[in-house]
């Protein structure tokens, strides 16, 4: 067995007093101890001492937790959860391997630029061919099992033809430039939500930052949280090198997943590399609210906005104040707080995947926050909450857009 | 596990209901202490009836019952240390009446107390009982362990909000105890002899509640003393000028630097107490007996002494003493968590001998709690995978006992004896006064089927401390 050393100190400072259950959006709607944060601790714990094996039910009950780390905030220790049910997914795929789906994505899409590509450009044809119509009008989706009919509602519309990525130079130079950055576009920015990249390459020309696009490749995240840990590393090391070319003041993301994973790189990797690569990683909102003097808009956008924390950018990068401050920077617009803006939304990478209607009903929360505050948009700094939130959105035909808070900036700087 | 009883039980249930799994059973087999012990099976009914039935098919079959609700009780209470059967009656968790002209509300077992409250003062009322655990806890674990919480010291404890029962017994009858009266003095009073009984002597399906008027306001002030005694003073001081405060917290200097390390809140390393006070009731009276308090503090040498000025700045001064609980396991990863409680006046000389017990057995013994009402938590941080420093540990708790029992004190103010107390209670009881304890069990549970093992010391808890190594 490898080291655990560390994460047996995290497993020592649980006392077990329960605090974490009144936290976890599972155990919310499962109200069943088995789904909430201390048993994975105490199962963790029982399996490194031996008394417990890697069996279905075991990984099942490591499975069901949203990695949002509300549990480590509230619980008066900090004890990282996150971390240990990681670690218990590295041993599930140790002994039972990966499931057939996640390997032929882990190993062959997110490694491969090209093929991702290749996925991504059926996806449109999909989606604009009158394909989409066609298997939506004609029931053919409803014979699909698992509710893939309303799964296949979670992919938005694409918003543009070709990847981000390649509809952009690398090199994006501004006279005189404030500042350099190396912009990580992560997988969902790339492939759906172009109009996100679209705004931040706006935004940061509008300040006079320089921006180069390396080459890049998934951050790993997925591989990670399903406990393919030798796929992550594998992406994180080419990530690493592919940046280091550039000499630049930060590494900016627009996914606080990304982000937290291009941060963890250092550790992970342990490479002075990647130390390096990895104290460079900042959020597109951090950056521009700490790092440059943001240029207030011209123009005014009146608009109600509500702001959706995403869990790896308030618990994970540390993020609260930062995309507040961006949107309070809009003339004009109004920031309407909901109730729970902390609260995970349900996405959690794939989770809304594998448990479509748990994710539902944590999701449901969300939306009967967010229609409380009566707002005409949700901001969130996050593609996966975006999607996970528009989903909702969608169905429940609410009136509200949902975007990321950079493209409402990009939007007030173009109404000058 | 016996195939007629899984049986028998699925068919109480319904199949999703019974969970036998190792890996299930396991998150059955603790609760907020360092023991734990494996139950064969577990069972989560949803209504009364299920509830006697499964108690009858265990009868039948000489199974023990273990009830819980959100298993984060802090004396074993509800751990299955004969194995059987786990009860978890979380599923059980409605609202079923509000009584506004009367005061009552009406719940089943497994409503979380935080719920309740949120509950209840949405229409205005209170329900004072406020343990630490409120957010994950039940109302039927809180009365099953006769929960108090830092307002006890002016509103009181879960008892003396019990009106009335429903309760399944070990014999499978459904009994109704008290009523919705406020005056009720038919027969004998089985409501307060259920409340703390811990889950020995039925358990409890339907609970009424009294509620009373939602306070107006209210106040809160945190004040560091130097020295110990400053904070011991200003106590009495507070009463004696006429001025009940709704809670009144200290923690020691141990526990400060737990938490400090842990939090960075800005608190003084070198302070020897601090005291959380808070007053409510109408919002004048309020604003001058929170004055009131804050001059008592600085006139008994408080080096520091923050008001809140509002609801936002009070949650601020509550996060040290909510951290303490959990922030004293940096010193080491096991806690043994005693809720001792002597008459407030004893508190200065308790906590001078916790202190000299601490140095004695060489353990770090973090002390906070209930000021006001005498209530302290004193806590021995160890290490549970170290048999001969849980020896010094288990020998420390006695001390820590016999401390309070000569300064008029009782072995626990809150959180039951259950399991881990249970081999002192004869410090406080004698053997004619256990064996009352022992005839009532043997009324209302002849066969010794519900919760055995707790309260009454026996030969199962030698080593209790020392063997939780193998856990």
């Amino acid at each position: 067995m490898r080291d655990y050393s560390q994460l047996q100190k995290e497993i020592d400072h649980c006392s077990k007093c329960g605090n974490c259950l009144a936290a976890c959006p599972i155990y919310g709607e499962l109200n069943i101890e088995t789904a909430g944060s201390r048993a994975r601790v105490f199962l963790f714990s029982q399996f490194l001492e031996g008394n417990l094996e890697v069996t279905d039910k075991f990984a099942e009950i490591m499975s069901l937790c949203l990695l949002c780390k509300n549990c480590t905030a509230t619980c008066p220790n900090g004890v990282a959860t996150d971390k240990l049910v990681m670690a218990a997914r590295r041993e599930v795929v140790a002994k039972k391997g990966l499931p057939l789906i996640k390997k032929t994505i882990f190993h062959h899409l997110l490694t491969h630029n090209g093929r991702l590509n290749l996925a991504a450009r059926f996806l449109n044809v999909y989606q604009r061919s009158g394909l989409r119509w066609l298997a939506r009008k004609s029931g053919i989706l409803k014979v699909l099992p698992g509710q893939l009919s309303e799964k296949e509602n979670l992919l938005p519309d694409m918003q543009g033809t070709s990847p981000f990525r390649k509809e952009f130079p690398k090199l994006n130079p501004v006279e005189a430039p404030k500042k350099k950055v190396a912009y990580f576009t992560g997988c969902m920015t790339n492939y759906v939500f172009q109009n996100t990249g679209r705004a931040v390459l706006g935004v940061l020309k509008e300040n006079e930052v320089e921006v180069i696009i390396p080459d890049q490749i998934c951050c790993g995240v997925p591989a990670e949280a399903s406990g393919d840990e030798d796929t992550f590393l594998k992406l994180a090391e080419k990530n690493v090198r592919f940046f280091s070319e550039y000499e630049v003041d930060a590494i900016i993301t627009d996914c606080p997943s990304c982000g937290l994973a291009l941060m963890e790189y250092g550790e992970k990797l342990g490479t002075e590399q990647a130390r390096k690569f990895s104290e460079k990683v900042k959020d597109i909102t951090e950056f521009l609210v700490k790092d440059i003097e943001l240029k207030t808009p011209k123009g005014s956008l009146p608009l109600t906005v509500t702001y959706h924390d995403p869990c790896h950018a308030i618990r994970g990068m540390k993020l609260q104040k930062e995309p507040r401050q961006l949107l309070k920077n809009i003339p004009g617009l109004e920031l309407r707080e909901m109730n729970g803006a902390n609260q995970c939304c349900g996405s959690a990478g794939s989770f809304n995947l594998s448990y479509y209607d748990l994710s539902m009903k944590i999701l449901d929360k969300k939306l009967n926050n967010i229609e409380k505050t009566e707002a005409q948009v949700v901001a969130t700094a996050c593609p996966a909450c975006e999607m996970q939130i528009g989903h909702g959105v969608r169905k429940k035909n609410l009136p509200q857009k949902v975007v990321h808070p950079i493209e409402l900036l990009y939007e007030a700087y173009q109404s000058k | 596990m016996s195939d007629i009883v899984v049986q028998a039980l699925t068919k109480i249930v319904g199949k999703e209901n019974i969970l036998l799994s190792l890996e299930e059973r396991m998150c059955y087999a603790y609760d907020g202490t360092f023991r734990s012990f494996l139950p064969d099976y577990v069972v989560r009914p949803a209504c009364t009836k299920e509830v006697q039935e499964i108690l009858l098919l265990a009868g039948e079959h000489g199974i023990p019952v273990y009830p819980r609700g959100a298993g984060t009780g802090l004396s074993g209470g509800s751990v299955p240390i004969n194995g059987g059967i786990a009860m978890d009656l979380i599923r059980m968790n409605k609202i079923l009446e509000l009584d506004k002209a009367n005061l009552i509300v009406v719940v089943e077992p497994g409503v979380v107390t935080a719920e309740l409250h949120k509950f209840v003062e949405s229409h205005g009322l209170y329900y004072p009982p406020d343990p630490a655990s409120l957010k994950s806890c039940t109302i039927g674990g809180n009365v099953a362990e006769g929960a108090g919480g830092p307002r006890a010291i002016k509103y009181g404890v879960t008892r003396d909000y019990v009106m009335g029962l429903e309760v399944v017994t070990p014999a499978g009858n459904v009994i109704k105890t008290g009523g919705r009266t406020v005056k009720n003095v038919s027969g004998y009073d089985l409501t307060r002899l259920m409340v703390g009984s811990e889950g020995t002597l039925g358990v409890f399906t339907k609970i009424i509640l009294k509620l009373i008027p939602k306070p107006e306001a209210k106040k809160t002030i945190l004040s560091i003393y130097p020295k110990l005694d400053g904070a011991a003073d200003t106590v009495p001081e507070i009463i004696n000028r006429g001025i009940i405060p709704a809670s009144l917290e200290i923690m020691d200097d141990v526990a400060i630097n737990c938490v400090e390390t842990h939090l960075h809140l800005g608190l003084p390393k070198d302070a020897e107490a601090i005291l959380l006070i808070e007053v409510d009731g109408d919002r004048e009276a309020v604003e001058r007996q929170g004055q009131v308090v804050a001059e008592i503090c600085k006139s008994n040498g408080a080096m520091e002494v923050k008001v809140a000025k509002d609801d936002k700045e009070a949650e601020e001064l509550w996060v040290a003493r909510r951290a303490v609980s959990a922030a004293i396991l940096q010193l080491n990863p096991t806690k043994v968590s005693e809720d001792a409680t002597v008459p407030r006046t004893a508190i200065p000389e308790m906590i001078r001998r916790l202190r000299k017990i601490s140095q004695k057995y060489n353990l770090p013994l973090p002390v906070y709690g209930h000021a006001g009402d005498g209530n302290l938590h004193p806590n021995i941080v160890c290490n549970k995978r170290d048999p001969e420093e849980m020896e010094r540990v288990e020998q420390a708790v006695r001390e820590i006992f016999e401390a309070t029992i000569e300064l008029g004190g009782t072995l626990t103010g809150e959180h039951g004896i259950g399991l881990m107390k249970a081999p002192f209670v004869n410090l406080q009881f004698s053997p004619e006064e256990i064996q009352y304890f022992r005839e009532i069990k043997k009324v209302f549970d002849p066969q010794n089927i519900l919760n055995p093992g707790k309260i009454f010391g026996g030969e199962e808890h030698e080593g209790l401390f020392s063997a939780a190594k193998r856990d």
